[in-house]
């Protein structure tokens, strides 16, 4: 095999030219296929966080009215929760975190100097910020169990709204005229989409909300217990509910579940199906690229019948010219696959510094699409390669040392 | 003791709407140690019958028995054993490889043999230094003559110690001095006690040879053997 390798190699470079137009092909063809399954990825990462919480096993849960009427209960009643009612769930073994959720839309919050921003309250706990997957910028802190305790007047607030209030961490800020420590501020989202104005809240101790407003809780975050389907913790809210409020356990509209599942599967379904095209895309010019190889291989044979003559004459079976063409077509397409990958990755570099739209994300190379374009590489190689190098094994000698060429 | 022995060896093909007989029932037995030369005009059928000796192609039909082997019935594969192992060719157009050194390509018989590259290099380099390119072995045939590409085919076509060497018009290309000296160094090979076949139309050539035979329209016409003292004895066909 090392003198075969050895005289291909020589081969090679004896048909510079010709040598290079086939790696070429293919490190095309590898750099497509590479390049867009990155894009792909990217728009796939930068996306898949914008329904991170759609993603996640964090359900919701919001009071709302009853539909049915219920031993003896008539139908459209309203349902709510106290806090300890909510955190009587705590003691579920289904559940394994909780999070209640108060909120002010029509809070009046000023800075300062008393300029109106727009933004509104949520009373929350600790458990808040990490179930809800918020990302916070630095110097900031979370809202502990001590500001809880202690009824902190602290705030985390959005990002836009402290761009648009001049606020950083350390400024104050007031709500109804109450002055709040700016203690944190979320870090500007990833994603092409936000999720309900998250950016222009202001995230309160629940201690404190309850202390200015005498509200209830409007929705809490449920996250399950290991081994726990969405199915079967909506199914375990929903009679816990059923049992607290007396309503129908079958009342879905008493309490919103919301089971985003289906969307999930949809959009992930959908960002996948970009992430397929794109890499089906490459993968068509990597076949041309395989094409681009064959036809070379094959006019190698051709205009080297007579040294596969020489060589049949000198001793070569028709398996030594086999793998030697096989060889050589497996070189070539190893180096432009080589060469390939690794500009791949210095073209992914270079596009993730020059700095792509946001909506585009940040292209990556995952180990998959290296894998796949690998796999399609050797089997477009044996194709390009075997027919060729099957036509020289195939040769008579006596035939093949008349040829002209 | 005969190497070679063929018994009615024919090469029939269809060349359009004409049926042509390459070969017509050649009877032919070749010693070991002989020098002989096959001659005959364009289109005798010379050419065809050194392919067929050569291994290089399979006759229509007859016996082929060389170094005690039928190889009428080989395959693709033991045939080609049989030409790395048995036959050394020397051709009239050189037939080495352009991209490869003069060593590399007296080296090359050896890869089909599965020789190791010590012992491959070391044969190749006693070989060149035997027919005097010693001091060429990295060249490439583009930097060599005519006459220097032709010993570095002859050397290719000793370095597996070949029970015959096939010369197809060894002088064919080369001008009248460096041809004396490849029929020089054939003469010399023949007193080593190789077995030699030239296959050529230049009667001058095939005068320095021990024997003759005449080919025509595929058959063997004549059968001359000369003797040292240039006394010539004709075997016949049917003799």
């Amino acid at each position: 095999m090392r003198p075969m390798l050895q005289q291909i190699v020589q081969m090679l470079f004896a048909h510079r030219l010709r040598s290079l137009l086939a790696v070429t092909a293919v490190v095309w063809g590898i750099v497509s296929v590479l390049v867009l399954m990155a894009l792909g990825e990217g728009f796939y990462q930068i996306n898949a966080k914008s329904f991170s919480l759609l993603m996640s096993d964090t359900q919701l849960a919001l009071p709302e009215m009853t539909s049915k009427p219920w031993q003896g209960l008539p139908a459209r009643r309203e349902v709510s929760f106290t806090e300890p009612e909510f955190r009587l769930l705590e003691k579920q073994s289904a559940i394994k975190a909780l999070s209640v959720v108060f909120q002010k839309w029509d809070a009046a919050v000023t800075d300062i100097t008393g300029h109106t921003l727009p933004g509104y309250i949520r009373g929350v706990d600790n458990n808040y910020i990490a179930m809800r997957k918020i990302k916070l910028a630095s110097g900031s802190r979370n809202i502990s169990t001590r500001d809880i305790n202690r009824y902190s007047r602290i705030a985390v607030i959005g990002w836009q709204l402290a761009q648009q209030g001049g606020l950083t961490i350390g400024d104050k800020l007031r709500v109804n005229g109450v002055p709040f420590l700016v203690a944190g501020i979320t870090r500007q989202s990833e994603g092409g989409m936000s999720m309900g104005r998250e950016d222009n809240q202001v995230l309160i101790p629940s201690s404190t909300f309850t202390e200015l407003w005498n509200d209830k809780p409007v929705q809490i975050m449920v996250t399950p217990a290991a081994g726990i389907s969405g199915v079967v913790l909506r199914k375990n809210l929903l009679s816990f509910f059923a049992s607290q409020k007396h309503f129908d356990p079958s009342d879905k509209r008493a309490v919103w579940l919301p089971d985003f599942s289906q969307d999930v599967k949809f959009f992930t379904t959908l960002l996948r199906g970009i992430q397929l095209f794109l890499g089906a895309s490459g993968a068509m010019t990597l076949a041309v690229g395989a094409l681009g190889v064959a036809n070379i291989m094959f006019l190698s044979v051709t205009e080297r019948t007579r040294e596969i003559g020489v060589r049949l004459a000198i001793g070569a079976s028709p398996n030594n010219i086999l793998v030697q063409f096989l060889l050589e077509g497996g070189v070539l397409v190893s180096i432009g696959t080589a060469v390939g990958i690794a500009l791949s990755y210095v073209l992914i570099l270079l596009l993730n510094q020059m700095g792509l739209p946001d909506w585009l994300g940040s292209p990556v190379i995952s180990a998959d699409a290296v894998l796949m374009a690998l796999s399609v590489t050797v089997v477009l190689a044996l194709l390009a390669s075997f027919f060729p190098a099957r036509r020289a094994s195939n040769l008579i000698p006596v035939i093949a040392l008349s040829a002209r060429v | 003791m005969s190497l070679v022995q063929l018994k009615d060896i024919s090469k029939h093909y269809q060349s359009g709407d004409e049926h042509v007989y390459a070969l017509d029932g050649v009877t032919l037995t070749i010693k070991k140690g002989e020098f002989l030369s096959i001659l005959g005009p364009s289109g005798s059928g010379k050419s065809t019958l050194m392919n067929v000796l050569g291994c290089l192609d399979k006759p229509t039909a007859g016996f082929y028995q060389l170094d005690d082997h039928d190889v009428s019935s080989f395959s693709s594969k033991e045939l080609a054993a049989v030409r790395n192992s048995k036959i050394g060719f020397v051709f009239q157009s050189f037939n080495l490889l352009e991209y490869a050194t003069a060593l590399e390509n007296v080296m090359l018989p050896l890869v089909y043999a599965g020789v190791n590259l010590r012992k491959r290099r070391a044969k190749a380099a006693e070989l060149l230094e035997r027919v005097g390119l010693g001091d060429r072995m990295s060249h490439k045939p583009n930097q060599l003559s005519g006459g220097q590409k032709q010993r570095v085919a002859i050397a290719r076509a000793l370095v597996n110690d070949p029970q015959i060497i096939l010369a197809d018009e060894p002088t064919g290309a080369l001008d009248s001095k460096s041809g004396a000296e490849i029929e020089a160094l054939f003469s010399e090979l023949h007193h080593e006690g190789r077995t030699l076949i030239v296959v050529t139309h230049d009667i001058s050539l095939a005068r320095r040879t021990k024997r003759i035979i005449n080919i025509k329209d595929g058959k063997v016409v004549d059968d001359e053997i000369l003797e040292p003292s240039s006394t010539i004895y004709h075997r016949r066909e049917g003799d």
